[in-house]
């Protein structure tokens, strides 16, 4: 495997495993659906 | 509109697995390593991700805003959501192919996702009768004929004739898990199954990856045929290459592919969100998700294993087969080779595939499902039973007309490839120039999670409808020649194309009927007011 071949490899895997990562921690950290609680809404 | 209870998301995180699902598939493992090694290996991944970021994602954030732009006006089709933003009947009947693509598809990938669970089957009892201690090219012999025989491509018909029931078998199971969860609905069925299947096939992946990577030197009488080496087949890069239109176009459609924009899929399903869900960060997580399947482990698992195994010659001449024959036919070489591994590696690997093919198929009833509940007012066992029906028709010509696949490659090239490309041109048109970029780009962050950089207003707006209609015309260019020719070349690819039309001229229909339904009942369809 060249230089070439692991700065390809690594900046890309980082590229898609950071980028996977980030976007699940805002998915999961933003507010939650609100719910009635219970005995209200339908 | 069906009176039935309303069909919504049961969570974000539901819809964006279910998205993600949808968009990976078998090629992000079969097709996106051979492509890449084929044009210039670490070099490919420059105009892939151009293409990522130019292409595939803007275009998504359209679709994802466009359907639940469709869901407040009580749309889920794409006829329906089309019409919508083309302010017009002519969006509405190019919208029948974003319920074409789905359903036409799945004529044939519920038989290729039979391939996946079948072989699964066969490593959990023992393997696929590659025998062991014999040279490389008697190995490859054995697998190549088990795939043959599994698939019936040496004949037309010979799936119900001759000694391949067991692919009968598998098709009707899988077929059936298809069935049971459309029928169960979207958040019941689809949602809850993607919430397990999805962090399932990333577990499978991890331990396969695991495997792949410490397999050392196995051969000591190859020391080249190496883990190293083989990541460096995949990723050394040739930047000779991307001086070829050739490499572009080849990242393009990867992207375009396998994001499964333009497909009819994630239309469809954003318009059972909430009016103000977020869509921008949901759809920028799907996309995330596929690029972590087909980067993060297709770039690494497919080819790394077959050049330890195979060395240089073996993995070139099983890339040059194609991507199928590197899945099925080559893969089961490199299984044969792991010792007391192999027939975990390989359940594994293909209960992998597996996953990763029911979590596609799965979303390709449910656009036709939501065209005929909203267009003929059935309810959803009604809609569903319909469109089963219509699967199994398109099933039993895909397993009859086996013979070099032609049925299939047909409907894969016509529908599953080039209307692919027209979907998604129309649909960026019509979000970008029609509806309007500044109208579409509040669309998009009503709601939204995280502000887009404002430069992607220009991309959505010019250079995504560039690029696409560049891609699309050196596409048909490339290709349509060779394609026209094969359509009427075998009974098989003539029955292909009399599906194809079949099913168009029933969908027109039913959107005709639509239509001249939703007017009668006064609603706004071509979007002459506001949605709330």
């Amino acid at each position: 495997m060249t230089i070439g071949g692991w700065i390809t490899m690594t900046v890309s895997l980082a590229l898609v495993w950071v980028g996977t990562f980030w976007c699940f921690k805002k998915v999961l950290s933003a507010p939650g659906e609100e719910k009635a609680p219970p005995g209200f809404g339908p | 509109m069906s009176s039935e209870h309303k069909e919504q998301w049961g969570s974000r995180l539901g819809v964006i697995l279910a998205v993600a699902g949808s968009a990976v598939g078998l090629g992000n493992f079969l097709r996106f390593p051979g492509q890449a090694a084929a044009n210039g290996g670490g070099a490919f991944l420059i105009p892939y991700f151009c293409a990522l970021f130019l292409l595939g994602i803007p275009i998504g954030w359209a679709e994802w805003a466009m359907g639940r732009y469709g869901g407040k006006k009580g749309f889920h089709s794409a006829p329906a959501i089309m019409g919508l933003f083309a302010k017009g009947r002519l969006g509405r009947y190019l919208g029948v192919v974003g319920v074409l693509i789905p359903l036409a598809v799945s004529f044939y990938y519920i038989f290729l996702e039979t391939w996946t669970f079948g072989y699964f089957l066969k490593y959990l009892t023992g393997g696929v009768g590659v025998p062991q201690g014999v040279p490389i090219a008697e190995q490859t012999a054995a697998a190549a004929s088990y795939y043959n025989s599994f698939t019936g491509a040496s004949q037309d018909g010979l799936l119900f004739t001759g000694d391949s029931k067991f692919t009968i078998i598998s098709w009707v199971i899988v077929f059936a898990v298809n069935l049971y969860f459309v029928f169960r609905g979207l958040s019941k069925g689809i949602e809850k199954f993607c919430s397990y299947a999805m962090p399932a096939m990333a577990v499978c992946a991890l331990i396969v990856l695991i495997r792949v990577l410490t397999l050392g030197t196995p051969d000591p009488t190859h020391p080249e045929q190496s883990v190293i080496n083989g990541l460096g087949y995949m990723w050394n890069p040739d930047y000779s290459k991307l001086g070829s239109a050739q490499t572009w176009l080849a990242a393009a459609g990867q992207i375009f592919f396998s994001l499964s924009v333009g497909f009819g899929v994630i239309i469809n399903y954003s318009s059972y969100m909430k009016p103000n869900d977020d869509v921008a960060l949901s759809g920028l997580t799907a996309s995330a998700t596929n690029e972590l399947f087909e980067v993060g482990f297709g770039g690494m698992i497919t080819l790394t294993s077959a050049f330890v195994f195979l060395g240089l010659s073996g993995t070139t001449a099983a890339v040059a087969n194609g991507s199928f024959s590197l899945g099925f036919a080559t893969l089961p070489v490199v299984f044969a080779h792991m010792g007391a591994f192999e027939n975990i590696v390989g359940a594994l690997w293909f209960f992998m595939l597996f996953l990763a093919a029911i979590t596609s198929s799965l979303s390709m009833y449910q656009p036709a499902v939501a065209l005929i509940k909203e267009a003929l007012g059935w309810s959803h066992g009604k809609a569903t039973t319909l469109i089963a029906a219509l699967g199994t028709v398109g099933a039993v010509f895909t397993l009859w007309f086996t013979q070099d696949g032609a049925f299939w490659h047909t409907v894969d090239d016509w529908v599953g490839t080039l209307l692919i490309f027209v979907m998604a041109a129309v649909q960026i048109i019509y979000f970008a120039w029609v509806f309007g970029i500044e109208r579409g780009w509040k669309e998009i962050h009503n709601g939204a999670a995280i502000q887009i950089p404002p430069v992607f207003k220009i991309v959505m707006k010019y250079i995504a409808p560039a690029y696409l209609i560049i891609v699309f015309v050196a596409f048909c260019f490339q290709n349509l020649g060779g394609w026209v020719t094969a359509a009427w070349a075998t009974p098989g690819s003539r029955v292909g194309v009399m599906v194809i039309l079949a099913t168009l001229v029933f969908l027109l229909v039913v959107v005709k009927m639509g239509e001249t339904r939703w007017r009668a009942q006064g609603l706004d369809i071509d979007d002459t007011k506001p949605a709330d």
